[in-house]
């Protein structure tokens, strides 16, 4: 569905990504990891049309232009880091903005766009907060609307960028659980940039560790995250156990009197 | 991504432009002539007079006059029209005993004026849109704006004769006022020749050039106007007591006596004006404000009469 | 609800469990069809009577006594098929049908045009003090209308048209040197250095046109300051022909662009994320506003506040939604500046408060309130 080949974007003259490739099929979930300034949320704007990339970017085996916003809105639906939430907005206005490649420009929704909106927002729960306004949801409730505007655009790839970042624990996971769900019943293909290791190894059929800028490694979470490629590109010491749903890792102290070298 | 604005720019230009051509389509072509033309005199109504925006029809000879000009108050009550008028402005103070309002000429609504039903309304200004208020109410306009010279004066006390069915006591005014400023100029003997004078509009150094009717009047005993050298563009320029000290005036005459309640003595305190010629020679005088803004014979005759006095051995 | 969610993860406990497909969400009731924000018939009622209450009030109060009945009769008998007859006579019939029926439209012309672009301004920039003024639209019309009024030949003031000419011309000027002056080489034009390039532009044309107006007489400079502190009288329907055009384009345009003026408030980036262009949706916003502020000043001067004072209202009223501010903005603005300028006439009758001396008293409390408002909530 997404296809990334030689993908390189520059930020004041600088290469923040170079040449990266990567692909993610119908349904299938690619885990981006990496150290902060790695080059991973450059990389998701990218994707979504917000930066310039030479390279190029394929949603469904086609490439978009910059001045096909709503076509490649109908393509791809993007869950930015911190999103804008205007505080006096409700949730209907808000999820329904995520309409806005489906119906006319200027015009107003649709009956479908409202019964889309209306599906999702049960889907997520929050059809009783509706009528509330952003400011008066609770952070995870605040997130949850963000996907759902996502999920409302109906594009057959989401891409998130540290969804969890302002999220509790349980939260956090609710949110990945549900975007995993629906991947599951619906096909939709996720890339989704994230922090916690252990968190994305458990979601992530795929994952592609960028380091400073370039894709390093790439492949099952039990075969990239190790003891020796955490270290090598974290800069990490930590113990790597093998639980069910992927390898967990758990930070190990280095103590110099044990020897730990870099 | 970076080709948009610039296409954008292009159609925003593209808008201005569609707009600048719809207004000045809107704005059409209304050229009016106004230039005086030399007349007969006709004795009956109607009559057209000339106003500064154009030629003006007046049917019957007018009886509700609102003067909204207090040089055009002293013109009127001067030929015998007084009582014709049915108001005049907060600013004509002459003669006594007119029907003064509190309109300045400057009122925004024409509506304002209608409780006096004019039949003739005269204004020195032309403020925005009140004479086009006024044509379409149909009330006859006429425009009267600063005279500059003599010659303007007695265009104005001619038109308003017309206006008003007073011909003849316009034509007696004037030869009046013709022969008074004559024989006064003559008495003073070319004693102003070349002296030089400061008229004060305000404490802040604004003054009027000889281009003003004020400076046609000291003009006419040949004096000379210190503002000329600093009124480039302007009739009424602003300039600085160092100017004034420059320059160094023979008579200083203080035109803002009322607004401002200057009075020669204060200025003889301003600093370093004691070093000034005409402080010593006690040649500083406070005049009445109108004497700067009014051009009605009233004025004329006060304010030569008075320079007159003044250049007297 | 949150509760639920999370109890229904707490269970997963141990990491090193395995954390499974998760558990099923609860099945959600049929929800109520969706309502989004829109606006309603009763809102444009409301808006509706407001505005024809403002016009009539207005045509029928005036400093020359006209008895309200034969108004109210020379307005019916101008409509068809209703037989009214007019008993006004021929004066009374131009004060109403020349001068205060052309003045009440104007005014609702330029109040629909400064309280609507007053919102748009508030919406493109995300800043709630915005006002049509911004961009350096008064200080231009300013100077433009100095330069009419004491380099024009003295006939000009009496033929309407070239006063709102050179004010607008003034004010085109003035946002194109904004625009030309808020464009850096390397990045789009940013909000930020739009509302610099206004500052500066206001700046220098103000300074020109205190220049030009202190050197005239007392005379003309009466005439400025009158057009400066803003006037409706209308002498018959020229004014109203000449800035209809402009006003209608401009609040057609903007009422379409009033759903991505919401999109706007969630960021340029994440509107672009879902197929909405921000920055060519803020420039033909920002020149509709301000094209139409333009041709509005240009006949009734600078009147102020009006771009604040009436979409905070209606904010407060009808909610943050621009669907309903646009909109209710163009009836109310039209309205209010009806009123202002019927109250200007009756403080003092008959001696007229400069209108933009009106708004300014109602605006400045406001525009106050509006900004510790902002304040608490920033």
């Amino acid at each position: 569905m997404l296809e990334l080949e030689d993908v390189s974007v520059s930020l004041g003259g600088r290469d923040v990504v170079s040449h990266v490739s990567a692909r993610v099929g119908r349904g299938a979930w690619l885990g981006v990891v990496g150290p902060n300034g790695a080059g991973k949320s450059t990389l998701i704007r990218a994707i979504v049309g917000l930066l310039r990339h030479e390279g190029h970017i394929r949603l469904g085996g086609r490439e978009y232009r910059a001045t096909e916003r709503r076509a490649r809105a109908r393509a791809v639906a993007y869950v930015p880091q911190r999103p804008v939430l205007p505080a006096s907005m409700n949730v209907t206005d808000y999820v329904l903005l995520g309409r806005s490649a489906h119906h006319s420009y200027l015009g107003a929704e649709t009956a479908e766009d409202l019964s889309v909106a209306g599906q999702v927002l049960e889907r997520l729960e929050l059809a009783s907060f509706a009528r509330k306004v952003l400011g008066e949801l609770s952070g995870g409730e605040q997130q949850r609307a963000v996907l759902a505007r996502a999920l409302v655009q109906e594009a057959p790839v989401l891409v998130m960028d540290e969804p969890t970042t302002s999220l509790d624990l349980g939260h956090a996971q609710l949110v990945l659980e549900l975007t995993d769900q629906l991947r599951q019943e619906s096909g939709l293909s996720v890339l989704c940039s994230l922090h916690d290791l252990t968190v994305a190894a458990q979601f992530a059929e795929n994952l592609v560790v960028l380091s400073q800028g370039s894709a390093v490694l790439e492949g099952k979470p039990a075969e990239v995250l190790t003891k020796s490629t955490i270290r090598r590109y974290f800069g990490a010491n930590v113990d790597v156990y093998h639980g069910p749903a992927g390898p967990v890792l758990s930070p190990a102290r280095s103590r110099p009197s044990l020897g730990v070298t870099r | 991504m970076k080709k948009l604005p610039a296409r954008l720019d292009r159609s925003v230009a593209v808008l201005i432009t569609i707009s600048l051509v719809v207004a000045l389509f809107g704005a059409g072509a209304r050229t009016v002539s106004a230039s005086p033309p030399a007349r007969a005199v006709p004795a009956t109504f109607p009559v057209t007079v000339t106003s500064a925006d154009g030629r003006v029809t007046i049917r019957s000879r007018p009886t509700r006059i609102l003067c909204l000009s207090a040089s055009a108050t002293q013109m009127l009550y001067s030929i015998g029209a007084g009582k014709q008028v049915v108001g005049v402005d907060k600013y004509s103070t002459w003669p006594p005993g007119t029907p003064r309002t509190d309109f300045t000429g400057f009122e925004t609504r024409a509506e304002d004026y209608l409780y006096l039903h004019p039949d003739l309304v005269i204004f020195a200004f032309f403020e925005g849109t009140l004479v086009k208020q006024l044509q379409l109410l149909h009330i006859p306009v006429l425009v009267l704006p600063p005279a500059a010279n003599f010659a303007g004066v007695y265009n104005q006390i001619t038109e308003l004769g017309l206006a008003t069915g007073h011909t003849g006591a316009a034509a007696k005014l004037r030869a009046s006022l013709g022969s008074f400023v004559a024989s006064a100029a003559r008495n003073a003997g070319g004693r102003g020749r070349g002296k030089t004078y400061y008229i004060e509009i305000s404490p802040d150094y604004y003054t009027a050039t000889s281009k003003t009717f004020i400076g046609a009047e000291l003009g006419l005993f040949g004096m000379r106007d210190i503002a000329d050298a600093a009124g480039r563009g302007t009739a009424y320029p602003q300039i600085s007591a160092e100017f004034v000290l420059k320059e160094d005036p023979r008579y200083v005459f203080l035109a803002d006596t009322v607004c401002c309640h200057e009075t020669p003595s204060a200025f003889d305190h301003r600093p370093a004006f004691s070093l000034l010629r005409a402080v010593k020679d006690h040649d500083v005088f406070g005049v009445n404000d109108s004497v700067a803004s009014q051009w009605g014979p009233h004025t004329i005759e006060e304010f030569v009469g008075f320079i007159a006095r003044v250049l007297r051995p | 609800m949150t509760i639920t969610a999370r109890q229904a993860l707490e269970p997963a406990g141990d990491p090193r469990e395995p954390i499974g497909t998760g558990p099923e969400l609860r099945p959600a009731p049929p929800a109520a069809p969706l309502r989004p924000t829109r606006l309603r018939a009763w809102h444009l009622g409301t808006g509706a009577v407001f505005l024809l209450g403002s016009v009539l009030v207005s045509v029928l109060l005036g400093s020359y006594h006209l008895p309200p009945a034969q108004v109210l009769a020379s307005l019916a008998a101008r409509i068809p098929l209703l037989h009214v007859h007019s008993s006004l006579g021929p004066v009374g019939s131009a004060v109403i049908w020349q001068l205060r029926l052309p003045s009440a439209v104007l005014g609702c012309l330029v109040g629909a045009m400064l309280a609507v672009a007053g919102a748009s301004y508030q919406g493109v920039f995300s800043n709630p003090l915005a006002d049509p003024y911004l961009l350096g639209v008064a200080s231009g019309a300013g100077l433009g209308a100095t330069v009419a009024i004491v380099y024009g030949p003295a006939v000009w003031s009496t033929s309407l048209f070239p006063l709102p000419v050179a004010a607008f011309l003034g004010a085109v000027v003035a946002v194109g040197a904004t625009f030309a002056l808020g464009r850096s080489r390397t990045r789009p034009r940013s909000p930020a250095s739009l509302i610099l390039g206004g500052v500066a532009v206001a700046a220098f044309f103000t300074a020109v046109q205190t220049f030009i107006a202190q050197r005239q007489s007392p005379g003309d400079l009466t005439v400025v300051y009158n057009w400066i502190l803003g006037d409706l009288s209308s002498p018959g329907w020229g004014p109203v022909a000449m800035i209809t055009p402009y006003v209608g384009a401009a609040a057609a345009v903007l009422l379409a662009c009033r759903r991505l003026l919401d999109a706007l408030a969630v960021g340029d980036e994440e509107a672009s994320s879902f197929g909405i262009r921000a920055d060519r949706a803020r420039l033909v916003v920002v020149a509709a506003a301000t094209l139409g502020t333009a041709a509005a000043v240009s006949v009734s001067g600078l009147i102020g506040f009006v771009g604040i004072i009436v979409p905070h209202t209606i904010r407060l009223l009808a909610g943050p939604s621009y669907r309903r501010i646009i909109p209710l903005s163009l009836l109310f603005g039209a309205g209010f500046l009806v009123l202002a300028n019927v109250g200007a006439s009756a403080v003092l009758s008959p001696e007229q408060i400069p209108l933009g001396v009106v708004t300014a008293f109602l605006g400045a409390p406001f525009f106050l309130v509006v900004l510790r408002q902002s304040r608490r909530m920033g």
